[in-house]
């Protein structure tokens, strides 16, 4: 008998927990777990998680490429088709060069930079259209020739200079095979069953995997597979459906979303012969998604219903993900905005603010992730819009507004968790300026100055005196998010100009400014944390209305994350971090008590037990 | 099918609604206690245990009242309060 020191290279351990995995090394490890009696392995498997959410929600749109290197083009917005490109990193989205021509219901093939669009329905009157568009990978070109049969809602494979269309409706349910070879369209085999909403993979024009749709209005679920010639029929999926997205190759195919009488997530693998359910189905189930990857590798970007922007990433491997998410958090004691807050998502300290237009108060609340206490005592001047840094028993409240006239204050308050004593004030009175550091190591930036516009200045200090750094920020700005610490600090968004945000992003190095990649979306009175590598923004007011967007900055780029539950404006400063923020008070209309907690995506590796069955 | 239901719920704080409610379907918090909800099971359960079921428009008229209150307050600050201290008028939601 086979052993599986023969077959592996290595034994079954005898163990007493189960080990740590590694990386893919690790796949297959077999090992006895001695607790539970167990026999366990690392067992890859497919699962879905959370992609970066798109700058532009759409529908029935187009996608080529990879998970990493990926393009989304084309659609239907709700009101009308687009012609938003938006290039996908394996992190987040950024809008490129615009197809020539809006349009949704569109074929697609190619890379992220060498991609094509084909047929559809374009701008204007709803019209069918043939015309086909290559993308460089920054701008679109109109081919001279289109496809002879203009048409909507086809399957797609192929490259950008090995491509095929088949199916859709070009007012009836198609048949019609067009192939593509980088500069005309020429006729190929007929599906067997015309056929709209199908979907389609594959790696050439002579090697392609049909599969999916609808005719009249009956979900399918016949697959059909292309050699350049003709069609064959090909294992049946599991779950009939319309409407769904494709990726992989014709033996190495993946079909996921769509509807079938409702939106599915379901998802299936096809190994060139049958369709295998896998067990995980998408998160948010829908259809209209544009699909691209690999079978063990591949993106379901936006769809419908509603219409969505966010997207899924399908990876095969031990890791499941539970998607980031915002909770509730018990309510504040006291409703109020423009207040200040440090600390963690089970240990802060929130301080300050306005209940309201009401003037300033000084009331000081202390969170243990659970419920808020009213520290005996308060700030020692009421103050709302001050900068904060520190911990919730370590804290530092610099300057603000205070009354009478909510005047800007150079004030510093020093709070050691449950009293706070007044300590050297800031060299320039200010308000809405953020910092970061710690009690006796901070830097505070930005914010209004007495009678000015909004400025730039730079204070550092050192638990004993502030001391104004030579240079300030590039860009002036008020109400903006900060993160770090004092030699590693950085600042984003905020405010210019009354009603005018910025995206801009920049970085302290304890002595300079340095400007990064922007935001997307510009706003003020947000709530941030986290270091110069690992930040969030939440909330705030942008561009024309209060805002619950959430982005995290990995140090080099912004992304998009799941939205608070509510929107609101000048929140807390900020507490916690992108892995357990706290998003506290604010106002919507009025100034609120609300919290809400912030859990960042987490990955566990499951180990499989194995049986005798 | 309806997309979403609506509903007026008073958010009392912890697990009010988890993590796991905002995977499991869509949630919009909105002024006047006004909550909009993803039209499923989860949904309307959630909402059944939290709150009172309304019509959009019920739901639209309580957010309008809001927002008018608002505005109304905004508009009697005096002017140097109105575009300084990060406040803006309260502009229109419509619900989704």
């Amino acid at each position: 008998m086979t052993t599986y020191n023969e077959i592996a290279g290595r034994r079954v351990n005898f163990l007493s927990s189960d080990p740590t995995y590694v990386d893919t090394n690790s796949d297959g490890q077999v090992w006895y777990n001695s607790t539970t009696a167990t026999l366990k392995s690392w067992l890859p498997t497919g699962a879905w998680r959370s992609g970066g959410t798109m700058n532009t929600a759409r529908y029935i749109l187009g996608g080529a490429g990879t998970q990493t290197a990926g393009v989304a083009f084309g659609g239907y917005t709700g009101t009308a088709p687009t012609t938003a490109t938006e290039l996908y990193n394996g992190i987040a989205w950024t809008n490129s060069g615009n197809l020539g021509a809006g349009r949704y219901g569109l074929g697609q093939a190619g890379t992220q930079t060498a991609a094509l669009a084909f047929g559809g329905i374009s701008n204007g009157a709803p019209t069918l259209t043939g015309s086909t568009e290559k993308f460089n990978g920054t701008t679109w070109t109109t081919n001279p020739t289109g496809m002879s049969t203009l048409r909507r809602a086809m399957g797609s494979a192929g490259t950008q200079t090995a491509a095929l269309g088949f199916g859709g409706n070009s007012g009836v349910d198609s048949t019609a095979t067009e192939s593509f070879n980088g500069s005309t369209w020429t006729t190929g085999g007929s599906l067997s069953t015309g056929r709209r909403y199908l979907a389609g993979c594959g790696a050439s024009n002579t090697a392609a995997l049909a599969f999916g749709g609808v005719v009249s209005s009956t979900v399918q679920s016949l697959t059909e597979s292309y050699n350049g010639t003709a069609w064959t029929a090909g294992g049946s999926l599991n779950t009939a459906r319309k409407s769904l997205a494709g990726a992989g190759t014709q033996t190495s195919a993946l079909a996921f979303s769509g509807i079938t009488t409702a939106p599915t997530g379901a998802t299936e693998s096809y190994n060139g012969t049958s369709w295998t359910s896998n067990p995980t189905s998408m998160a948010t189930a829908r259809g209209y998604v544009a699909g691209l990857g690999i079978q063990n590798s591949a993106l379901a970007a936006a769809g419908s219903p509603p219409t969505q922007a966010t997207t899924e990433e399908w990876n095969f491997g031990v890791y499941s993900y539970t998607a980031a998410a915002w909770a509730s958090g018990g309510n504040l004691n006291t409703a109020r905005n423009q207040l200040g807050s440090v600390g963690t998502q089970t240990a802060t300290v929130a301080f300050g603010g306005a209940p309201g237009a009401a003037p300033p108060v000084t009331s000081t609340e202390l969170y243990n992730g659970t419920a808020w206490t009213n520290n005996p005592t308060g700030l020692n001047t009421s103050r709302a819009l001050m900068g904060a840094s520190g911990t919730q028993t370590a804290a530092l409240s610099f300057g603000g507004a205070i009354p009478p006239g909510n005047s800007p204050s150079a004030a510093v308050e020093s709070f050691n968790g449950s009293t706070w004593t007044s300590v050297t004030s800031m060299n320039t009175a200010r308000f809405s300026l953020n910092g970061a550091g710690t009690q006796t190591a901070t830097v505070a930036f930005a914010g209004n100055a007495p009678g000015s516009a909004y400025v730039t200045t730079t204070e550092l200090y050192n638990g004993t005196a502030w001391t104004s750094n030579p240079t300030g920020l590039n860009t002036a700005r008020g109400g903006l998010g900060g993160a770090g610490s004092q030699t590693a600090g950085l600042a984003f968004t905020g405010e210019t100009t009354p009603g005018a945000f910025s995206l801009a992003t920049e970085s302290f190095n304890g002595s300079t400014w340095t400007s990064l990649n922007s935001m997307s979306t510009g706003r003020n009175g947000l709530g941030s944390g986290g270091t110069q590598t690992a930040a969030i923004a939440m909330g705030g007011y942008g561009p024309a209305a209060n805002t619950g967007a959430t982005e995290s900055w990995n140090g080099t780029a912004w992304s998009n994350l799941p939205s608070m539950a509510t929107a609101r404006r000048n929140l807390a400063t900020g507490s916690g971090n992108l892995t357990a923020g706290l998003a506290a008070g604010g106002v919507t209309t009025v100034g609120v008590a609300n919290v809400e907690e912030w859990t960042g995506e987490a990955a566990t590796a499951n180990s499989k037990t194995l049986t005798t069955s | 099918m309806a997309l979403f239901i609506y509903g007026v719920a008073s958010n009392y704080g912890k697990d009010f609604f988890t993590a796991q409610d905002r995977q499991n379907f869509f949630l919009r918090g909105f002024p006047g206690d006004v909550w909009v909800i993803g039209a499923t099971e989860k949904g309307a359960l959630w909402l059944a245990e939290r709150g009172v079921e309304k019509t959009k428009a019920e739901a639209q008229a309580i957010v309008d009242g809001e927002v008018s209150k608002a505005q109304a307050a905004y508009d009697a600050l005096p002017e140097d309060q109105k575009t300084n201290l990060n406040r803006q008028r309260p502009t229109a939601i419509n619900l989704p």
